[in-house]
């Protein structure tokens, strides 16, 4: 089976404060840490683990400008084949939109049965570079995935609903799935790994290798217009309690039977 | 007539005896030689040392190790090792005596046989120790397989053997001399046969100790035994101060699991359990075993290495080291007792930390936590997920001088990560620089430019990452000049003291310090005068990495010692035989799933010498202290300190109490 994996670098901004560009275009990027987008990394091990229990290849993709590199290479050290980077000066500030085009292109110029993406991405958030991308190639897609199972010409795969509910569905290949967390456990990937993959060459593709014109990844391509970023409002709903622990663990018992949140 | 024993008494065939002395010899020398060579199929390690006269001759001939710690095991090692030198030198000296120059008789034979019947008495009073030891008085949970009973039995069976030779030799042609074998003499005295019948039961019995004796020197390399030998090079070894250190690209080029000296130990282990003793995770009823280890990483070294009586075929494909000794190795604290109770130097730690780093470069079985924890230090460059931008606010207020801001100061005060990134740590940090502040030291801090050590890293074997960790830390100290490191924290002191001068870029003359060797020299200067905060009973706990493997247990007391009022009190274990807090080898991170925690353990124990503080040095103490105190119920009775912390209460102007 031939997989492509997506692959994004974000900030972690799980503990980080994060501070806004005063003119809102952005955040600070100075004081964060930048790796793999977390939903991808499970992408790329459910693609290692499906080419280890079934054969053929791993390649992961990622559009962006050199410092993604560490993110390709860690992939490569986890157990993927080949790795390439989109890298053009006219992607701009690609939307997701923008993003899925060049992927697609990427696609398209090999021979994929399978194409895995993150759910969601740390940063943005946005959830449909998978879908998008689904829809130029024109295969059948599934969000959220949590298991993936070959069954021939076709895949079996669940997906994560609202309310603890899962659903089934068999999609013909080549097929597009967005892989959701806790489908699996990514193996750890040491620096030695890493080194070892560190003369592996990463061929970078640009507008012209890919045969993307710039109306098909500038700015007049994008559908997402970023207006800015704010902090939201502070709210009023937050309620500081005070006392003694003994109290508190009181006061929060009583809102929890209050509000339903214990029978 | 002089005293004398004539060799061969009694005995014609001389050929049989030394054609099977040949053959016993050969198969020893084969044992040796395989010995050797599962030694050196391992990588060769750093050696920064000589031959450390005083730990060999000290350990191996007078086994102090044993008796600092157990005097009747020391007693019965002692019995059993001399009384077996000793005839093994006699049988020598008779060898000389009939090949080359006859010196045996007289007043020197007269001391010769009664320091052999001596020294068999001691061999067969060793013996009868051990299984007293083994079987009734049961200390420690040594086990005993089979081949502990041939090792014993034959060596009881040779000094009962040779007395039966010696006394029916003496029956048979009594010497008209007084014969100063009190043993033999006095089997010769119930004996009651004919010369005849004496003589025939001398052959006999000759032959049969002949036979035993020979059968030991061929079974020796391939017995318990061969810890003689291999003890021997492990503690020559240790006084080397050899460590397995060796980076990763050159140790895969060297296609072997272990170093040498990781070899010779899992030789040298008798699987005597010291270590597994005083093991802290073992004592809190967590699977770990550290003898187990030397056993299970020894017969999987020594399998694929073919070292055995025959030479073994390749192992299996399975055998991969990573899967050596299972996942016990995860329970390890690397806190160092198990490696300072063996009296051959033993690491059974070094063993573990070499197993966990396969796993890591295999990516298999990596516990999800400590996997967190590595994925941690390599993206936010500390373990735990704290953003760079709050590396700084443990000194929030106190307007401290930071390096990258132009302070030019030669003494970087290096707090580490965890004191940085738990608000509940801060005051180390802060107490530390209120100390510093009152007794003159000058100082700045790296500030966001502080990254981890590596010593978390290295302690759950990622050292590809501890040494990338390592040469950022290292390049950092020389952007800036630095010259002293001083840190509250001991992990962070033992890998610059200990590890860092491995590398390749080393520490360049830079010395490092703990907090509390700062204090003591500024208290015994004078700088520093510490006031009484009214009378207080406290216990200090030795922080493994200070003491145990740093080596610093008195700076801290003296320190305590200076503040008026503080009275310290020891717990039953303390100094090298302190009880790990559980925090070290990346145990902050997991769970060992025990029967209760050693934080736990170790409070109780202080709580016992009726301290109303416990102080300690080290984040990762306080950190497990400071929740036992709440889960073990002894809020009210007993609060736990850092040592800076206690200092700080005590500065002048300070108006704690």
């Amino acid at each position: 089976m031939q997989i492509l994996v997506c692959v994004k670098r974000v900030p972690d901004t799980a503990d980080a404060e994060v501070v806004l560009q005063p003119d809102g275009s952005g955040i600070k990027e100075e004081d964060l840490a930048f790796g793999i987008n977390e939903w991808d990394n499970y992408a790329v091990e459910e693609a290692i683990l499906l080419k280890e229990a079934h054969g053929g290849t791993v390649t992961v993709a990622t559009l962006g400008s050199s410092e993604s590199e560490d993110v390709l290479r860690r992939c490569l050290a986890m157990g993927a084949d080949e790795a390439v980077r989109v890298d053009d000066a006219s992607f701009g500030d690609a939307d997701p939109y923008v993003v899925a085009r060049g992927m697609a292109a990427v696609v398209a110029k090999g021979a994929y049965d399978l194409v895995l993406t993150g759910a969601l991405s740390g940063d943005h958030g946005f959830g449909m570079v998978g879908p998008v991308l689904a829809g130029y190639l024109g295969r059948p897609h599934a969000t959220l995935v949590t298991s993936v199972v070959p069954d021939g010409s076709h895949v079996r795969v669940t997906r994560e609903l609202e309310g603890g509910l899962e659903e089934t569905l068999r999609l013909e290949l080549p097929a597009v799935l967005t892989i959701q967390t806790g489908i699996n456990e990514p193996r750890y990937v040491s620096i030695m790994g890493i080194r070892k993959v560190r003369a592996k060459e990463i061929p970078i593709l640009d507008a012209a290798a890919l045969g993307l014109a710039p109306a098909d990844i500038g700015a007049q391509a994008k559908r997402i217009v970023h207006r800015g970023l704010s902090a939201p409002p502070a709210g009023r709903s937050a309620e500081m309690l005070k006392g003694t622990p003994a109290e508190i663990a009181r006061k929060i018992l009583d809102i929890l039977r209050e509000r339903g949140g214990m029978a | 007539m002089l005293p004398f024993r004539e060799v061969f008494f009694n005995i014609d065939q001389h050929l049989l005896f030394y054609g099977m002395a040949a053959l016993a010899t050969a198969v020893f020398v084969y044992g040796m030689v395989l010995r050797w060579r599962f030694w050196s199929s391992g990588w060769p390690e750093a050696r920064d040392g000589g031959f450390d006269v005083g730990l060999v001759l000290g350990r191996a001939l007078l086994n102090t190790s044993f008796f600092r710690r157990d005097p009747l095991g020391g007693l019965t090692h002692m019995l059993i090792m001399w009384g077996f030198v000793l005839l093994f030198i006699g049988t020598v000296l008779s060898t000389l005596d009939h090949w080359f120059l006859p010196f045996l008789s007289g007043g020197v034979y007269l001391v010769y046989a009664l320091v052999l019947d001596l020294a068999g008495i001691a061999l067969m009073a060793g013996v009868a120790l051990a299984y007293l030891r083994r079987f009734v008085l049961k200390r420690g949970r040594m086990q005993t397989v089979e081949r502990d009973h041939v090792v014993l039995g034959l060596l009881f069976f040779l000094a009962l053997t040779g007395f039966l030779v010696e006394g029916f030799r003496l029956d048979a042609a009594p010497p008209p001399w007084a014969e100063p074998s009190p043993v033999g003499m006095w089997i010769a005295a119930v004996s009651d046969r004919s010369v005849t019948e004496a003589l025939n039961a001398h052959q006999a019995w000759w032959w049969i100790h002949a036979a035993a004796s020979l059968f030991l020197v061929a079974y020796f390399p391939f017995s318990k035994f061969a810890h003689v030998f291999a003890a021997g090079v492990n503690l020559t070894l240790e006084g080397m101060r050899s460590t397995s250190f060796l980076n990763l690209e050159e140790r895969e080029a060297l296609k072997s699991d272990f170093s040498f000296r990781h070899l010779v130990m899992m030789d040298a282990c008798t699987q005597c359990d010291r270590c597994t003793a005083v093991c802290p995770s073992h004592a809190a009823g967590e699977p770990l075993s550290p003898r187990g280890i030397v056993d299970e990483t020894g017969h999987f070294a020594r399998g694929k290495a073919g070292f055995g009586l025959l030479p073994h075929p390749a192992p299996e494909p399975s055998a991969a080291k990573a899967r050596a000794a299972g996942d016990q190795i995860w329970n390890c604290t690397t806190c160092g007792h198990c490696q300072a109770a063996c009296p051959s130097a033993i690491s059974p730690m070094e063993l573990i930390r070499e197993v966990r780093t396969a796993r890591i470069e295999a990516g298999e079985g990596v516990p999800e936590n400590v996997q967190g924890m590595l994925e941690s230090v390599y993206t936010f460059k500390n373990p735990w997920e704290g953003a760079k931008s709050k590396r700084l606010e443990w000194a929030s207020g106190l307007d401290v001088p930071v390096l990258s801001e132009g302070a030019d100061e030669k003494r970087c005060l290096y707090v580490g990560c965890t004191i940085a990134y738990d608000p509940r740590l801060h005051g180390i940090g802060r107490s530390t620089v209120a100390a510093f502040r009152v007794a003159g030291l000058g100082f700045a801090v790296l500030g966001k430019e502080e990254t981890c050590c590596g010593e978390v890293v290295r302690g759950v074997g990622e050292d590809g990452l501890f040494t990338e960790m390592a040469a950022g830390s290292l390049d950092t100290f020389d952007r800036y000049g630095i010259g002293e490191i001083v840190t509250p924290c001991p992990h962070g002191l033992h890998t610059f003291t200990n590890h860092y001068g491995r590398l390749d870029q080393a520490m360049k003359g830079r010395k490092a310090v703990h907090v509390s060797q700062a204090l003591e020299a500024a208290v015994a200067s004078g700088a520093l005068t510490l006031e009484g905060r009214g009378r207080r009973k406290v216990t200090y706990h030795d922080p493994c990495f200070l003491g145990r493997r740093g080596g610093v247990y008195d700076a801290p007391r003296n320190v305590l010692r200076s503040i008026p009022g503080v009275e310290l009190v020891e717990m039953g274990r303390s100094r090298e035989n302190s009880f790990c807090c559980g925090g070290g080898g990346g145990r902050m991170w997991t769970e060992g799933g025990g029967e209760e925690k050693m934080s736990e353990i170790r409070l109780r124990e202080a709580v016992g010498t009726g301290a109303e503080i416990m102080v300690t040095a080290c984040p990762f103490c306080f950190t497990n202290f400071d929740d036992a105190v709440k889960t073990a119920g002894f809020e009210g009775r007993i609060v736990v300190k850092d040592l800076t912390e206690l200092v700080a209460e005590a500065l002048p102007g300070s108006n704690a109490t």
